[in-house]
């Protein structure tokens, strides 16, 4: 094997290839320079690297094999299932600051083709640009398609939503093949369908706007391409199955970790057929993965990034946190109280088939050539998903029942589906009622677990910051003229909804960029979004410090919504600035016409440009 | 010396000659009526009283003669059943883009509004002209003023036969345009099959159709989907007539041209064209090819001739900037071929070209021309399809030179992108003959990789432009707005008092004028509002900023006479300037020209 691996010359290079990408992404760039890299190369590589997937798709779906036409009882389940998910779950932010976040950067892709999130923006000179962008440490693959939506069909919020919707039907396609490839039966498709339709937490998923789906799609889609090269290993085949860890890889933190794998599998596969098939695709995939891994390198810049300080962790990965994080998982795949979004049937046979998955896994991993090449496929690649879960588990934040949390549990909800149709399809003997009677429990879960929780969804009213966002968005709505400025924490979420935006941080910052603004009536209001608590006792109300405006903001309340028990979200009008006791700028309707002032073209217009400029400098 | 007349220009038969003869007097008497005759006013009274009469006379005869050369129906539905199945998708497909990604709206200044009050003129009075001002009276709008606009009408007429069939409403010059783009696709695919068969076509059809400036004209209310449409019609129907030189199809060609003349002011260089194709059409069928439509033809293009002459003599109409003498002179040239390059080579969001249709037609034009020289193709080697093609593209080039010399002519400038049009339609019919001929000659298949790529192209460099670009026009903002709040307010027969152009106004079927006018008339104003003609007078006025800090200002065009008092109603921020729209709540009778001091009245809120 030794003696293969170093004799060719062009697998040799590949070697090197792959070495000198690992050295350009991770050290031989400043990180300053990889960054900005990224933020002026990022939208090209992502569009690189789908073109180059989509060209390796479209090769494979010229062989047509693997692509049969799904039966019509498919087609059915997989539009039932949808049609559930979004009858309870309605289009919305699910998770603060992230979805909007990578909404953000989709609209910077879209307006700008850098990579970044609006920091400030105006609509002064007619288009809405933005002024100021920031790096998000969000890996761009999911932004990027987004932004390919807002080019398509025009720019707007739900488009993020809309990918969701379709990637949620794209997974349950997949998962039907892979399942029904692993069970070796038709009703192993119908099974894993109706078990992933009675998870609440993929309906939500599908009508959020994060990246989560995305990466369960691809992960899907992955482990079915790895099992159909290892079946026949050709460069058709071999090219898609890589190109689609790269995708993957370009989706998630740590989904990069697919990548070790995928190049096992691949050299499996080499190894197995005596030759090594170096393709143009192949050879590329490497150099299409640069940009994430600089953006890796956001974190060294930026340890802020870990948000350790939201758990007083000192550290993001450690054992001290396994025990707990194991409680966690459990308590979320068993839950019954509603408040998870968890399907307790499917956590419970999904954690007993687990064990027995992992015998299965260990023989074939121990022998690899005397299983079918499909199976080892299979086992190997879901060294994966054990190594993503194992990670989790020893992360700061792996909390599966945290309401933030919650969404990173998919791969491992993913490899106890898996577990299932291995005990079912392969460990337990043949019966033909097996299938079916698996088919009735997950229906009966679905009907009589699933359905209540998602209608109820306490899951996600739990979750205030989400709630929040979608107030916002109501208040949105009611009000006439969008031409306002909005003060904010979250000021993000306003600029992807093309509203002038700061936080209130730099709100109390640029004081007089807004007295400027107020005096000139440069919008039609000047909202503030603050949080409240009120004191059980006394009843006495107090502002939630991050929003804490300095009295020099003189406010009148518009609206107040309740998030939770105690706890209340209020948009108020700036009604005036002040200065000490004197009243620096108050919203005033121009009320001199100045007949004095003469007006002669080009004074004027060099007043109007000054005074552009000067608008532009004194946005907050 | 003895020249030799040419065998094609000596017709055996007595019946040709005479049509012969026949022809050069109508064409004679053409250029007298048209030229000589009268004098440009007395032109203009002619053309406002008959100009509704002869366009629709010319109309019906291409109407007709299209009817004479339509498909059996049954050759149709095969078509369309086999390759045209992919035709009709990608053309429905960029209509549908069109639809949901470009904005309706105005997008050249006051081009699109003049359109829609000439149309509404042509529709209620059958009178070619623009409106000069129309107050509500008697429950009907009163159109006053008419005045001959410089712009060809026959766009507006098809517009004012929209508003006869449907009811008239604004929305028919957008409509029309929407409905143009399908057409316009279809007839790109005609001409790129002509040139290299059913993959040429679709290549030139999807090289056209990911442009945004064609989806952004699709869903304004201008002329250019119009005249795009008529050029490719010239470029198909000259193609099928030199295939095929007879009667039918000449008289297509010849109507199309005198359309074409009529849809653009430039684009009467295009009646050069369609007689090139005619001559080499009479050249391929060794005589003269003489239909009644060639003969009327001369006759025909007399409204054209009266209504240049109109223009040509009245220097009001041509909007020269400040300084400028002339429409047309070399001393534009440098300015505007840098303006071009721009315009061509632009990667940014702020100009509307197509990066795809530029390097594409380039690297077409090289190979091409490369092809030629070592084949030592002459004239006579080329296809028809492929000799119309290059008349037209005669026409095109002409007209984008003349462009050059015009003092407007900065293609970068997205009121003028528009005029390349018809350029890059034939530019991409030159891309579809290339790949379509390298299919051929070298097997390779190049079609697919090609539409990818523009498709590409346009999702980079395209689709922003498409859905940003004409965001920067904010007097189209400011009055959508104005509207919007006017809506708001309870049913009444109004007056609005403009700072724009009150043709806007006129479009929404509401009287109005403008501020000036009124300062002007300010005795009729006072008038009115003692008498009660108007239910409510509303006033659109916008302040300017006085300096870096803001001291806001009325703009004078935006003043009123002195005694006007108003009550605000809403304002909103457009660019640097404040936009306000105002209710007249009283008119003193006061002599003083002082401008109007503003209402202390407190706004009241618009819901």
């Amino acid at each position: 094997m030794l003696r293969f691996f170093l004799i060719p010359r062009p697998v040799a290079l590949l070697g090197i290839l792959c070495l000198l990408v690992l050295a350009l992404g991770r050290w031989v760039l400043p990180v300053d320079a990889a960054l900005h890299a990224v933020i002026s190369l990022g939208y090209w590589w992502s569009l690189a690297t789908v073109v180059c997937a989509a060209v390796a798709f479209w090769r494979l779906r010229q062989r047509g094999a693997p692509f049969a036409r799904p039966a019509g009882l498919t087609v059915v389940l997989i539009v039932a299932v949808t049609l559930c998910w979004h009858a309870h779950e309605s289009f919305g932010f699910k998770i603060l600051a992230d979805e909007s976040l990578l909404l953000g950067t989709s609209q910077n892709m879209h307006l700008c083709r850098d990579v970044g999130y609006g920091l400030r923006a105006t609509d002064v000179r007619g288009p809405f640009e933005l002024l100021q962008s920031a790096l998000d440490k969000r890996p761009l693959l999911y932004p990027f398609l987004v932004s390919v939506l807002h080019d398509w069909t025009g720019y707007r919020p739900a488009n993020a939503f809309w990918l969701n919707a379709g990637l949620g039907v794209a997974f349950l396609g997949l998962l039907h093949g892979l399942a029904g490839k692993i069970g070796r039966h038709p009703w192993a498709g119908h099974v894993a369908v109706l078990f992933a339709g009675g998870i609440p937490l993929i309906a939500q998923q599908a009508a959020g706007g994060g990246f989560e789906l995305l990466n369960l799609t691809l992960l899907t889609g992955w482990l079915w391409l790895g099992m159909l090269f290892l079946e026949n290993p050709d460069a058709v085949r071999q090219d898609a199955f890589v190109l689609t860890a790269v995708l993957l890889a370009c989706t998630r933190y740590e989904s990069l970790l697919y990548l070790v794998p995928s190049a096992l599998l691949v050299g499996l596969a080499w190894w197995q057929s005596g030759s090594a098939r170096i393709t143009p695709l192949t050879v590329l995939a490497p150099v299409l993965l640069l940009p994430t891994l600089w953006l890796q390198q956001s974190f060294a810049a930026n340890p802020g990034n870990w948000q350790l300080q939201f758990k007083a962790a000192d550290q993001p990965f450690g054992f001290q946190y396994l025990a707990d994080n194991l409680g966690h998982a459990v308590a979320h795949f068993l839950s019954t109280d509603g408040y998870q979004p968890n399907s307790p049937v499917f956590g419970l046979l999904g954690l007993l088939a687990l064990p027995c998955f992992l015998l299965w896994s260990l023989r074939i991993w121990r022998a690899p050539r005397q299983a079918a090449p499909g199976d080892t496929a299979l086992a190997w690649l879901c060294l994966g998903l054990w190594g993503g879960t194992a990670l989790l588990m020893l992360y700061f934040w792996g909390q599966f029942d945290d309401p933030v949390i919650h969404r990173l549990s998919l791969p491992t909800q993913l490899l106890l589906l898996l577990a299932v149709i291995v005990v079912l399809g392969r460990m337990l003997p043949y019966r033909s009622w097996l299938w079916k009677a698996a088919g009735c429990v997950a229906v009966a879960a679905l009907l009589g677990w699933s359905l209540p929780v998602m209608a109820k969804n306490a899951y996600g009213r739990m979750y205030t910051p989400g709630l929040a966002f979608a107030w916002r968005e109501q208040f949105l709505r009611q009000i006439a003229d969008r031409q306002v400025l909005v003060i904010d924490r979250d000021a993000q979420f306003w600029i992807t909804q093309k509203i002038a935006a700061t936080p209130i941080t730099q709100a109390e910052l640029r004081k007089e960029g807004i007295a400027f603004h107020l005096r000139n009536r440069s919008f039609a209001e000047i909202y503030v979004f603050q949080s409240f608590r009120f004191d059980e006792a006394t009843g006495i109300e107090t502002v939630v410090a991050e929003d804490r405006l300095s009295p020099a903001f003189e406010l009148a309340p518009v609206a107040q919504r309740r998030l939770s028990i105690g706890h209340v979200a209020r948009i108020s009008r700036v009604v005036a600035i002040h200065e000490g006791d004197k009243v620096i700028a108050q919203p005033a309707w121009p009320t001199a016409t100045r007949p004095e002032v003469s007006l002669p073209a080009e004074p004027t217009a060099a007043a109007r440009t000054d005074y552009l400029n000067n608008w532009i400098k004194q946005l907050p | 010396m003895r020249s030799v007349i040419p065998g094609w220009l000596r017709p055996a038969d007595a019946d040709t000659r005479r049509r012969l003869l026949l022809l050069a007097l109508t064409a004679l008497a053409a250029v007298q009526l048209g030229f000589l005759t009268f004098t440009p006013n007395q032109g203009a009274r002619i053309l406002a009283a008959v100009g509704y009469a002869l366009i629709a006379l010319t109309f019906a005869a291409w109407v007709w003669a299209l009817w004479r050369l339509r498909f059996p129906l049954a050759a149709a539905r095969t078509w369309a059943a086999g390759e045209g199945r992919a035709v009709l998708a990608w053309a429905a497909g960029f209509t549908l883009l069109a639809v949901v990604t470009a904005p309706y709206r105005y997008n050249v200044l006051f081009d699109e509004v003049v359109i829609q009050s000439t149309a509404t003129n042509l529709h209620w009075g059958r009178e070619v002209g623009a409106i000069g001002r129309a107050y509500i009276y008697d429950g009907a709008l009163q159109l006053l003023q008419p005045y001959l606009d410089k712009r060809p009408y026959f766009f507006p007429f098809l517009v004012s036969l929209l508003h006869d069939l449907t009811g008239w409403r604004e929305a028919n010059a957008f409509a029309l345009n929407t409905a143009l783009l399908p057409v316009i696709l279809l007839l790109t695919y005609a001409g790129g099959r002509a040139l290299a068969g059913h993959r040429a076509g679709l290549v030139a059809l999807v090289s056209l159709g990911a442009f945004s400036l064609l989806l952004i004209n699709a869903a304004g209310a201008g002329l250019e989907m119009l005249n795009l449409a008529l050029v490719l019609g010239l470029v198909v129907g000259g193609a099928a007539y030199l295939a095929r030189p007879d009667t039918a199809r000449l008289d297509l060609l010849v109507l199309t041209s005198i359309l074409l003349a009529n849809t653009r002011y430039e684009s009467s260089a295009y009646v050069g064209s369609a007689v090139l194709i005619v001559l080499l059409g009479w050249v391929r069928a060794g005589r003269p090819v003489i239909s009644w439509g060639a003969l009327a033809g001369p006759l025909l293009l007399i409204p054209y001739a009266l209504h240049n002459r109109y223009l040509s003599a009245t220097p009001a109409l041509w909007e020269l900037r400040e300084g400028i003498q002339h429409r047309f002179s070399l001393d534009f040239l440098v300015a505007n071929l840098g303006g071009a390059r721009t315009f061509f080579f632009n990667v940014g969001p702020n100009i509307g070209n197509s990066l795809w249709l530029t390097v594409a037609g380039l690297l077409a034009l090289s190979g091409l021309a490369y092809s030629g020289l070592r084949r030592h193709l002459g004239w006579g080697d080329l296809s028809p399809a492929t000799q119309a093609c290059l008349v037209v593209a005669g026409g095109a080039c002409a007209n984008l030179l003349l462009l050059m010399a015009y003092f407007w002519g900065d293609l970068s400038d997205p009121i003028v992108s528009r005029l390349a049009l018809p350029f890059h339609a034939l530019v991409a019919l030159m891309v579809g003959g290339a790949v379509g001929l390298l299919e051929q000659r070298r097997r390779w298949r190049l079609a697919g990789p090609v539409l990818v790529t523009a498709l590409i192209c346009y999702g980079v460099w395209g689709a922003r432009v498409t859905q940003n670009l004409f965001d920067i026009n904010m007097i189209e903002a400011a009055q959508r707005w104005e509207l919007g709040v006017i809506n708001r307010l309870a049913p009444a027969e109004r007056l609005v008092l403009t700072d724009k152009s009150p043709l806007f106004w006129f479009a929404q079927g509401m009287g109005s004028s403008s501020c000036a006018r009124a300062r002007q008339n300010a005795g009729g104003l006072a008038y009115h509002w003692r008498i009660g003609s108007f239910q409510e007078i509303i006033v659109t006025q916008h302040f300017v900023p006085l300096g870096a800090d803001g001291g806001w200002t009325l703009e004078p065009e935006s003043r009123l006479p002195a005694g006007v008092r108003l009550e605000p109603l809403a304002e909103r921020r457009f660019g640097a300037n404040l936009q306000r729209v105002s209710r007249v709540i009283d008119v003193l009778p006061v002599t003083s020209a002082a401008p109007a001091e503003p209402s202390t009245v407190e706004p009241a809120p618009v819901r």
